[in-house]
Formats: structure tokens, sequence, C-alpha cells
């Protein structure tokens, strides 16, 4: 595959990219003007997602805090996604497929504790 | 004013330090946090990898669109970081915070070497067009005289071995792992030093994705605290790249060296006192 070839096919995964870096920027600096602003920064335990909504509604630094953290773990898995979509038929889609799996073991483990 | 907020503002700062030295910011974030912050140093981690994948996402969209970053390497290797990051994220909830805060020293100690290293001798490595070995042929066009470079990446055997070892470094201690990515890539691996900058940055966000899910199903990731630290970071490495060529890199070597050893000792003096 050439560079020009392999540039063409990546405009998924940058968007991907691109698109969890500007959602997740534009969360924290929520949660970063409501500290400003003095709400409070109380948190429940773990990731309830009521509890989120409810944060974010009120709203606190916590929930869209929580939410932006969630964005940021989630975008490279959804990028890899985009990468077996963009490279199906390629070598590198089995890869970034390998690579999901590897993520996906460590979800698993992650939600059995 | 709040934890957070000051953590926000020292972010931007490390951020900022570590885009200019060349080596990312949770080398300099996760003391920061832990020493002059008095934050648990596991929570510290936990936020510091959050930041790692926010840097590694913005960036990794400018590499791959202007095709800097190999993704076929990158993924082969990426194959053997995650892995690492599974296992370095799970050692991370197991391992005792003095003796993740003597690693940690033990790491900052480790990278002030190698810089001083790399000040006192010109880095040799192989050279690109070299036929032994097996490997890859992959191409990049050169954004400073937009020519062609093609290039072979060899060795991949040892270089899916260390990075898994920098895989599980960087779950385990909240770091990127490109300090030992990027001269193994480059060195042993024949690839351009510019094509392994991009393609460890690439690599560094599915990585410390597998050991961030980790961290948090483990209650060690504070949403409140990340959230500044990741924007704090990526502010900071975002500005740190614009001045970079405005400033002497050899000074901040020196600079880093300095504060990499202090921090050092810093994190054994934790590590023995508790």
């Amino acid at each position: 595959m050439s560079t020009a070839q392999r540039s063409v096919g990546t405009r998924a995964t940058s968007a991907v990219l691109t698109g969890g870096s500007l959602v997740s920027a534009f969360c924290f600096t929520v949660a970063i003007a409501l500290e400003i602003l003095g709400r409070p920064a109380t948190a429940p335990s773990g990731l309830d997602i009521a509890a989120v909504i409810g944060s974010m509604t009120v709203p606190e630094p916590w929930g869209w805090s929580t939410l932006g953290v969630v964005v940021v773990m989630l975008t490279p898995a959804v990028a890899l996604i985009a990468t077996v979509v963009e490279y199906r038929g390629h070598r590198e889609a089995w890869l970034a497929l390998g690579v999901l799996g590897i993520l996906a073991v460590s979800l698993g483990v992650a939600l059995l504790r | 004013m709040s934890l957070a907020l000051i953590a926000f503002l020292v972010s931007i700062g490390a951020g900022g330090f570590g885009a200019l030295v060349g080596i990312g910011g949770g080398l300099i974030i996760v003391p920061v946090l832990t020493v002059l912050l008095g934050v648990p140093i596991k929570t510290a981690i936990a936020a510091s990898l959050i930041g790692v994948i926010a840097t590694s996402m913005s960036a990794s969209a400018h590499y791959l669109g202007s095709g800097i970053a190999d993704r076929r390497l990158g993924l082969l290797l990426l194959l053997a970081t995650a892995a690492g990051g599974v296992t370095g994220g799970l050692l991370g909830g197991l391992i005792d915070g003095r003796a993740l805060a003597l690693l940690f020293g033990t790491l900052l100690v480790f990278v002030a070497v190698q810089m001083i290293r790399q000040r006192a001798a010109p880095q040799v490595s192989i050279p690109h067009d070299d036929p032994v070995d097996g490997g890859f042929v992959s191409s990049y066009i050169e954004p400073s005289d937009g020519r062609e470079v093609r290039y072979r990446a060899r060795r991949m055997e040892a270089g899916a071995a260390v990075s898994f070892a920098a895989g599980n470094v960087s779950g385990l201690l909240g770091v990127g792992g490109g300090v030992i990515n990027v001269p193994t890539m480059n060195l042993a691996m024949g690839v351009p030093i510019r094509v392994a900058t991009a393609t460890s940055t690439f690599m560094l966000g599915p990585t410390a994705a597998a050991s961030a899910l980790l961290y948090f199903s483990a209650g060690a990731l504070d949403p409140v605290l990340a959230g500044p630290v990741a924007l704090g970071v990526f502010i900071g490495a975002r500005i740190g790249a614009r001045v970079s060529s405005r400033v002497s890199q050899s000074a901040l070597q020196l600079a880093f060296i300095a504060v990499a050893l202090i921090f050092a000792v810093q994190m054994f003096f934790r590590a023995f006192t508790g």
C-alpha cells in the first residue's frame, strides 16, 4: 500500500480521533468552568449512568468529567473499528481486530471486578 | 482553589515541559501530583493515563492524516504494547503504592541517564537501506522537503518484545512508553525518527486505554481529577510543540535531568518512608 493510498484510507479513523478529542475537551472544559463557578465536586463511586446524567443536568463537574473520561477511554477502540472498516481485506484490518480483542479482554476483566 | 483547578494549571506546565523535552507529560505529571499535591500515586497514574490517551488521540489524527505514522507497523507493535498495557494495569492494581513510587523513581533515573548518554554520544542506527533481515518496506512523505522516504522496518520480534515491556511500564506507571518505543523503533528496527515518534504516539492511545479501564474498575480513577489533568496536559503539549523551535533543546534537557532526579529522590523517599 503506497503512502498516498495509506493517507486516503485513514480519513474515518482520523475523524473518529478528532471527534473524540473535541467532545472530551468540551466535557472537560465544562467541568473546569463549573469548578471555577464553585459547583460541588462530590462524586458517587463507580460508573452509574443515571448518576452521570443527573450530575450533568444539575450541572456538576463530576458528571461532565466522567463523560469526558469515558469518551477518552472509548475513542481508541472506536478508531480501531474504523480502521477495520477502512482496511477490510488488508492485513491492517486483522491487526486492528487483534488489538480490539485485547481491549475487549481488558474491558471483560474490568467488568468482572 | 480546588485540587482539580490546581491540577489543571500544573498539568498545562507539565504537558508543555514534556512536549518541549520530547518525553510526554506523564513522566512529570505523576510525580507532581504525588509529591507536590499529595494525590495517591495510583490515582495520579490513572489520571496521567487519561492525559496520555487524550494527547495521543489528538496527535494521531494529524499523524495518520499526513501519512507519517506507519499504521501497519504501529498495529503490529500495538498487539504487544496493548497486551503489556493490560498486564501493567493489572499489576498496578496489585502492587503497593510504595513499590510503585520506587519503580517510578527508578524510571525517572533511567530516563535521566538515557538523556545524559544521548547528550554525550551521537546515536548510531541501522542504515535504512540495509538489505539484511526481513521486516517490510514502507515510506512516508518528508514534510520539510516533500520527498518520499523509503525505509525497511525490521527485527519485528525484538521490537514486539520491547513493546510489550513498554506497555507494561505504561500501564504500571501511567507514562506513555514513548521513552522506550521511539529509540527501539529508530535504533534497533531502522525506522526513521520522525516515523518512530508518530507511530509511537499512535500506539499510546489504545495501550493506555487498556490500562485505564482497569484502573477505572478498581476505583483508582477519579474523573474530577483526571479530566482537568487530561485537558491541561493536552493544552500544555500543544503550546510546547508550538514554542519548541524557539527554545534551547540542550538547556531544556539539562532542566529535565535536574527535575527528574529531584523527583526521583522524592519518590524514593516516599517509597521508604511511606
